[in-house]
């Protein structure tokens, strides 16, 4: 046993039992609870046996602050604070509990140790996840070996860029990137499911379930399906009516785009055969004949071109106003669209709209380091407050798309919002810092994210479409369209930088350099310098709505507001020389304004309601500046 | 956060929106007596009065309730920074 003093030199601060009741945020009975279950054993000192009483105290025993401290931040006295230390939400944790997958430490007092709670939780949200991706694709399984032989071998044909050449017909070689060959593979095998389905006599077999994924068979309909009755030599016409069975004209399009190239990959391959060599067997080649004849019945048969209402889209795309971006920036900040994660959404929305990243694939493919980085993992920024993004060509468009030169300017604006997101990111999850995906449908999983075809974050953003603002055929694409307008139409300030707007653009855009061969082969790129002179008159506009006018106006890209006549009696004033630039009627106009703005600044008029009186004051603000502008123009 | 301080952030990012509507009735070199005040937030006169008698609200009067419609704003956005802090940061 040592003396108080000589504990509290060995062991720092001591806090009493009532001070340790504050200090853990819980009751007296709870905290006798956990010192008789022994979790407080390191921190506790008990009088008589430990260390002596200090004098004038009546505690029997002592707790160490810094063990204590420890103690608090490894254990939570609910699954609340638990939620809120590890960053899950407190409904999945609550999922997870009354399932038995995760459970308190044993004892009355219930604690839970976040450690181990951290690591169980995210096992568990891994584990969902590649549940759910499983049952993506669970087509594939479905068919038999041989179906899914050549499937496969399409993909690896393609994979490797090579030639797909059939008698005159000719298609794509390569994929854009590695999601979109699994996309392809995955397309086949539903369509082979459906012809099988079909074939089988399996009704109404393309109708969507939750989650818009094609209904599971039942087992009536799981006895019936037999993958073996559809060979794919053996494809024919009628079969296209089961492919097109559930989908809208354009997806038939978008998969008959893919059945197409893949048919004619098909008839290479079967030609290729030596089993259909024309003079080492002639039999297998009057076969191959028949095939080839009816799978050109099949390409015959497959639309050639977008369904007319795509077609009539070309013309009605949608570019939106700085206005209208700041609108949808504002409604997704508020939460109007109702979702988890506001923040991540608005972040995709002004990436969208300020670096052009395509929906969904470049947006989901884009990763913090792409971002040039401080060591704190936030966007570092040049003198002018502007951020660099680097973004790899092999992520993007085809793999021909990334930032030329390596560098696409990030407006200041934006710079500050991303760097508030990676904020709220490092927050939930520090060992995620500077790296990982940039937005991810898990937080704390950095290495998770939304696949390249992703319907959740351009879902979400077309739930925009219901805001007065936004056009009824706006897509999520027309981000990308906006950005370019506005940069290509942009008043830009300083004369000699207009002629570079068109390859600011272009880099912007990240486009390939298009024009003249003087243009193409003669001509400078445009200075870092220059680049970012013109995105200052284009896209770095101020995000506050009032502000946004005043800089239009400023800039030239709106006339000055109109100024509503203010009819009150004209008070005598001398008549400054600024003035000279307004006509008569304005100088007396803003005379006017001004002395009632005094006048009633004051005190509310007598039969004025508080609304009324400041609402005049507003108007008659907005007048006197309007007029002040125009006189210091 | 101070009110001004809150002011030039939220206009630089967008984000004014926060602040509850009531604020767009208040301007800043007008001045507002408890009645008024009530009117436009929705607390009761008694409330605004005693904001005044506690030394909350700055008094421009000497014996009579009125205030600076900046210093109106700076004390209701102390109210309601704590609801509003962890959304805006």
């Amino acid at each position: 046993m040592i003396s108080y003093e000589k504990a509290a030199q060995k062991y720092g601060e001591l806090l009493n039992q009532n001070e340790a009741v504050k200090r853990l945020g819980t009751s007296p009975e709870r905290l006798y609870q956990i010192i008789e279950e022994g979790y407080l054993d390191r921190a506790l000192l008990v009088v008589g046996q430990d260390v002596a009483r200090r004098p004038m105290s009546t505690s029997s025993r002592y707790f160490i602050g810094n063990e204590l401290d420890a103690f608090n931040a490894r254990y939570k006295m609910s699954l609340t604070d638990a939620a809120k230390a590890i960053g899950i939400s407190f409904s999945t944790l609550k999922k997870y509990h009354s399932k038995g997958r995760i459970s308190p430490l044993p004892g009355a007092s219930k604690l839970w140790d976040i450690f181990d709670l951290r690591e169980t939780a995210y096992r568990l949200q891994l584990e969902a996840r590649a549940k759910k991706q499983e049952k993506k694709a669970p087509y594939f399984e479905m068919l038999t070996d041989e179906q899914c032989e050549v499937i496969e071998s399409y993909i690896s044909h393609r994979s490797k860029g090579l030639p797909i050449k059939f008698k005159g017909l000719k298609t794509h070689t390569g994929f854009s990137n590695d999601n979109r060959a699994e996309q392809v593979k995955g397309r086949l095998a539903i369509m082979v499911y459906k012809i099988v389905c079909g074939r089988c006599g399996i009704s109404d077999f393309a109708a969507l379930e939750k989650g818009r994924r094609i209904r599971s068979l039942t087992p009536d309909e799981q006895a019936l399906f037999n993958p073996s009755v559809f060979d794919m030599k053996d494809l024919r016409t009628s079969d296209l009516d089961f492919v097109h069975e559930g989908l809208s004209g354009l997806t038939y399009w978008a998969d008959s785009t893919i059945l197409r190239s893949f048919l004619i990959w098909f008839l290479k391959f079967q030609q290729s055969k030596p089993e259909h060599d024309r003079f080492e067997n002639p039999d297998g080649y009057t076969k191959f004949m028949a095939v080839q004849e009816r799978i050109e019945m099949v390409l015959d048969d497959l639309p050639t071109g977008q369904p007319e209402s795509e077609v009539s889209r070309e013309n009605d795309k949608v570019f939106m106003t700085r206005e209208q971006i700041l609108l949808g920036y504002s409604d997704i900040m508020q939460n109007k669209i109702h979702v988890h994660f506001p923040l991540q959404v608005a972040v995709v929305w002004m990436i969208g709209c300020l670096l052009g990243l395509r929906p969904t694939m470049e947006w989901t493919n884009l990763r913090i380091e792409h971002f040039h980085l401080d060591q704190h993992g936030f966007l570092k920024v040049d003198e002018y407050g502007y951020g660099i993004l680097n973004f790899p060509k092999r992520l993007s468009k085809g793999g021909k798309s990334g930032s030329i030169n390596g560098i696409t300017l990030v407006v200041p604006r934006l710079v500050r919002l991303i760097n508030k997101y990676l904020e709220h990111l490092y927050e939930k999850y520090p060992e995620g810092r500077g790296k990982g995906w940039f937005v991810r449908p898990i937080v704390h999983l950095p290495e998770e994210k939304y696949s390249g075809s992703s319907g959740t974050l351009s879902r979400l953003i077309h739930r925009l479409r219901r805001f007065d603002w936004c056009p009824d055929n706006f897509i999520t694409y027309d981000t990308r369209h906006s950005i370019h307008n506005l940069i290509y139409k942009g008043l830009v300030q300083d004369p000699p930088l207009v002629r570079y707007q068109t390859r600011v653009a272009q880099i912007q855009m990240r486009h390939a350099k298009t024009g003249s061969v003087g243009e193409m082969y003669y001509t400078e790129e445009p200075t870092l310098d220059i680049y970012r002179q013109i995105l200052d008159d284009t896209l770095s506009f101020p995000w506050d709505i009032d502000e946004l006018t005043l800089w239009e106006e400023e800039k030239g890209y709106r006339k000055p507001q109109d100024i509503t006549p203010i009819p009150t009696e004209p008070l005598p004033e001398a008549v400054e020389s600024a003035q000279e630039k307004l006509s008569d009627e304005e100088q007396k106009q803003l005379k006017e304004a001004r002395a009632e703005l005094a006048t009633i600044r004051k005190k509310c008029p007598k039969g004025w309601t508080t609304v009324a009186w400041t609402r005049r004051m507003k108007d008659l603000k907005t007048t006197i500046s309007a007029l002040e502008r125009r006189m210091n123009a | 956060m101070m009110y001004e301080q809150f002011i030039k952030e939220a206009k630089e990012m967008g984000t004014i929106f926060y602040l509850p509507k009531y604020f767009d009735l208040i301007e800043d070199d007008a001045y507002y007596t408890p009645a008024q005040i009530s009117d436009i937030t929705g607390v009761s006169k008694e409330t605004a009065r005693r904001w005044f008698r506690k030394g909350q609200l700055p008094m421009e009067g000497v014996n009579f309730y009125r205030v600076q419609g900046l210093n109106l704003k700076r004390f209701l956005f102390g109210q309601i920074w704590p609801k509003i802090a962890k959304r805006f940061s």
